[in-house]
């Protein structure tokens, strides 16, 4: 029975930000709109990471994805020059600030895609399983494909929960906080979407036994 | 999920999430061992997650990446450089534009109030003591001999360019 609960505990992370952090931040970037390079530098590292996991889940192709997070931040340090210019003694938080432009940024791009292509992850998984690790089988693949294009497909809210909760590893605080609405109504909407994808996937046949082969990883 | 088994749905559901405390994660580990249709659920529940999380970073992702916080610094720079030429030329337009307007309709513009000068009644002036302080060179007797009219008293070129040819014997051999 340990083994069977160490595989049914959850495996999402969380990675916290905290108010020091949120301090450091704010000098970064005040110290890079004085001409400290460095400092944008130090920025980029602290949140690049989260920033991509953000518009991943949407790029169609590596150069997008990286179009997108360069413009997140642009976005950001622009936003926190114009605070800092007429809001000089208020605090600013710039993860909360950059994460949600790219969460804007990226649900235009998938827009933008839509228009003409469908599938912007198709080129992604098709990378991650051309390699030496592809052992998984075809049927198990199919329903990767379709799991994630239901991602999309989800109701925006929901959707965007849901990648900020597994794909940036966001606490549902802060999740509420990057989208601007209480954190009940986050897990909500977590709650919703993962609903609505075990019943697709409900709809597939499984690949394994007992109602699917569990978490592996 | 059917039953009684259908409450424990939202506390799977906070499992899968990460946000059961201790106590609930006791008190479904205490179900879970006699619920093989809960334990079924979870697991599809974990599979649901696990169908959809991202793979891990490609190398054609990571090649993309590198060097991306330096284009991107470059790209602030330029456009921290637009930015300030374009103040730079708005102002200028409108010292221009107020140049202008001030040359071509100077009646739209206030002028600062005249200064006042006191009025001063126009004297004639003493003529007598005009002339006799100017300094006017009064011309003398050779400048004014019309026999020579180089003061210096030289003969004129022309007077002697003739003379010159008089005294040329014209039949000599």
């Amino acid at each position: 029975m340990g083994e069977h609960r160490d595989e049914a505990r959850s495996k999402l992370r969380v990675l916290a930000g905290g108010a020091g952090e949120a301090q450091r931040d704010a000098d970064l970037v005040r110290a890079f709109l004085v001409g400290d390079e460095e400092a944008f530098e130090e920025l980029w590292r602290r949140h690049e990471g989260v920033v991509l996991s953000v518009v991943r889940r949407y790029a169609r192709a590596p150069e997008d994805a990286r179009d997108l997070v360069q413009r997140a931040f642009l976005r950001a340090l622009s936003a926190s020059r114009r605070g800092l210019a007429t809001r000089p003694g208020e605090p600013f938080p710039f993860r909360t600030w950059v994460i949600r432009i790219a969460v804007n940024l990226a649900k235009n791009h998938a827009r933008d895609e839509a228009r003409w292509r469908k599938e912007p992850l198709e080129l992604l998984s098709e990378a991650a399983h051309s390699g030496p690790t592809a052992d998984e089988t075809l049927l198990r693949r199919e329903r990767e494909r379709i799991v994630k294009r239901a991602v999309l497909e989800l109701p925006r809210r929901q959707r965007e929960v849901l990648s900020l909760r597994i794909d940036a590893s966001l606490s549902f605080d802060e999740v509420a906080e990057v989208l601007n609405i209480t954190v009940n109504n986050a897990k909500v909407c977590f709650h919703h979407a993962i609903r609505r994808l075990r019943a697709l996937v409900g709809e597939v046949p499984p690949d394994g036994d007992e109602g699917g082969k569990g978490r592996q990883k | 999920m059917t039953g009684s088994c259908a409450r424990w749905e939202p506390i799977l559901l906070e499992r899968v999430a990460g946000e059961l405390d201790a106590e609930g994660e006791r008190r479904l580990d205490e179900h879970l061992s006699s619920c093989a249709a809960c334990r079924a659920e979870l697991r599809a529940l974990g599979e649901v997650l696990e169908l959809a999380e991202l793979p891990p970073l490609s190398d054609a992702e990571r090649s993309a990446l590198a060097g991306a916080d330096r284009a991107a610094l470059g790209e602030w720079k330029r456009s921290h450089r637009r930015r300030r030429a374009f103040a730079a030329a708005a102002v200028s337009l409108a010292v221009a534009a107020a140049a202008l307007v001030f040359a071509v309709s100077p009646g739209l513009v206030r002028r600062p109030p005249a200064v006042e000068v006191p009025a001063v009644a126009w004297q004639l002036p003493d003529l007598e003591e005009t002339w006799s302080a100017a300094a006017i060179a009064e011309p003398s007797a050779a400048s004014v001999d019309e026999a020579s009219p180089d003061p210096s008293g030289a003969p004129f070129p022309e007077d002697t360019l003739f003379a010159e040819l008089e005294e040329i014997d014209l039949d000599a051999p």
